[in-house]
């Protein structure tokens, strides 16, 4: 049973194979209201918003606050710096790592009701488990930032969280010859296959913030692989990637 | 043709914009693409600005089905903008950061901070189906062959402080109507933080219709650093990117940028909105 809404922003698919546990959907997409009500810094009734209204002082943050809050710390440090919630007038957005976190979450509630076969992809960032209808690994494509409708590589995470960070470039599309002394420059797109979605979705966006260097910062950190497409239509692995590429 | 394709992202973009002002409504798929601001669907105009125009994420076709081929995108196309009468970009240049050493948040409860050992992220296994209940993480995967050197280890470096994003969002009530009446004309959205960078837009009403998009601004101001130390990494492998099979299960894509984008074209249709 699949189903798709629109929550946090974005479109979220749940798809649960084989599980007679007809809730399992409900009950995700209830817990990503949830993440959305406490979280949103679009909701000004929402915890994070309190909290930068000075409404809520810190003792009586909730757990998951507190969690999310020291996870982004935590992210800070191992970015240098490169991910901070913090913004310049000093009030938090989260967001940047409350989407991985919740879909890591959703996909343990998944897991608790007993199915095995699964995927939770919420704008593009995707935790998926077990085998697909026909019996398969998951296939996960990586979406051109150059056109929307073409996938440019195909991933099978077997269990691995994939997240992809990037904007999408207009205009002049020219593919470079390859040339491997050029920098990498101009990224557009920056996919990372990690230990979860989670691990995936905070180091995607953090690299992706670092540019030229961020897939570097992902051959460098353990656990981690990635695939950068730059503007020119130009892609890099990391050297564990292909392993991933093989179904 | 290049310039098509390139006017048919941005009104995908829009159309992810678009749908997303409604989002506290929870709604089936498939009203992804309904909700779509019909611009001039005869015209073949091309965007404005000629070189790359990233603007926000488009992922309004994600939902409608994974391993779509060809999404049926409506066939609309964007105008060419009337020339743009304030194309002023309303913030002050993010110069200067500041020393501000980031007094980083205290929570109380903090996870056991590692500040030099190799980290391997967290992880939490979603493991391979049947048989294995195997919950730990599987050793680092051996690396192949053509491998010149093996990986460092992960080991922080000099910290390098990255100037504390700064909000320029209105914090208005995002509720816009698409169908909604608009004034024609040009209208500069806010400049909005999209965790990585800034990102501005700007909507040409005609007919009372938004018919066009450009983006002003997007985050190409990326700093480059020289923390990594590249010698001591293997030469990765490069590969020119083709479009392969759609035959997938999942899409992954970027949607980083597409609260910001919403935020910054809702900020100009408001002005619209009169």
């Amino acid at each position: 049973m699949r189903a798709t809404r629109i929550l946090m922003g974005m479109p979220i698919t749940v798809d649960v194979l084989g599980s007679p546990d007809t809730g399992i959907l409900d009950a995700v997409f209830a817990y990503f209201e949830d993440v959305d009500r406490r979280f949103s810094t679009y909701k000004p009734d929402s915890e994070i918003e309190a909290i930068n209204r000075d409404d809520l002082s810190e003792p009586d943050y909730s757990d998951e606050m507190r969690e999310v809050l020291a996870l982004a710390e935590q992210t800070r440090r191992e970015t240098h710096g490169f991910f901070d919630i913090r913004r310049k007038d000093g009030s938090l957005d989260p967001s940047g790592i409350v989407k991985g976190w919740a879909i890591r979450n959703a996909a343990v509630l998944v897991a608790e009701r007993g199915a095995r076969d699964f995927f939770i992809d919420a704008g593009g960032d995707i935790q998926s488990s077990g085998k697909n209808a026909t019996g398969e690994d998951w296939s996960v494509g990586i979406r051109s930032p150059f056109d929307p409708n073409e996938i440019i590589k195909v991933v099978y995470p077997r269990g691995k969280g994939v997240a992809t960070s990037g904007t999408y470039v207009r205009g002049q599309h020219i593919y470079a010859p390859l040339t491997p002394d050029r920098p990498i420059t101009d990224i557009v797109s920056l996919t990372v296959i990690g230990p979860d979605v989670f691990e995936a979705d905070r180091f995607a966006t953090a690299a992706f913030a670092m540019g030229g260097d961020g897939i570097f910062f992902v051959e460098e950190t353990p656990g981690l692989e990635g695939y950068v497409v730059d503007s020119t239509g130009r892609a890099t692995l990391t050297s564990g990637f292909g392993d991933y590429c093989q179904p | 043709m290049l310039t098509k394709k390139v006017a048919l992202s941005f009104l995908v973009i829009a159309a992810s914009g678009a749908y997303l002002w409604n989002r506290p409504v929870p709604a089936a798929t498939d009203d992804i693409l309904g909700a779509m601001p019909q611009g001039d669907t005869s015209s073949t105009g091309s965007i404005a600005k000629p070189l790359p125009l990233p603007g926000g994420s488009a992922t309004p076709d994600k939902a409608a089905a994974p391993a779509s081929t060809a999404a049926p995108v409506t066939p609309a196309i964007l105008n060419e903008a009337p020339p743009p009468p304030e194309p002023k970009p309303a913030e002050a240049a993010d110069s200067n950061p500041g020393p501000t050493a980031s007094p980083a948040l205290q929570p109380a409860s903090e996870p056991s901070p590692l500040p030099t050992e190799p980290r391997p992220p967290t992880a939490l296994a979603f493991a391979q189906p049947p048989a294995s209940p195997a919950p730990a993480l599987p050793a680092p995967e051996v690396v192949d062959i053509p491998l010149p050197r093996p990986r460092p280890d992960y080991r922080p470096t000099p910290v390098h402080q990255e100037p504390p994003a700064r909000s320029l969002v209105t914090p208005a009530s995002m509720k816009i109507a698409a169908s909604g009446r608009y004034a024609d004309g040009s209208y500069t959205g806010p400049v909005v933080n999209a965790y990585y960078g800034y990102i501005q837009i700007q909507a040409v009403v005609q007919g009372g219709r938004l018919v066009g998009i450009k983006v002003l601004r997007y985050p190409n101001d990326r700093r480059t650093s020289i923390f990594i130390n590249r010698q001591a990494l293997p030469m990765l492998r490069d590969e020119v990117v083709s479009a392969q099979s759609a035959n997938v299960d999942i899409i992954s894509g970027a949607t980083l940028t597409s609260e910001a984008f919403i935020r910054s074209i809702g900020g100009a249709l408001r002005q619209a909105g009169a």
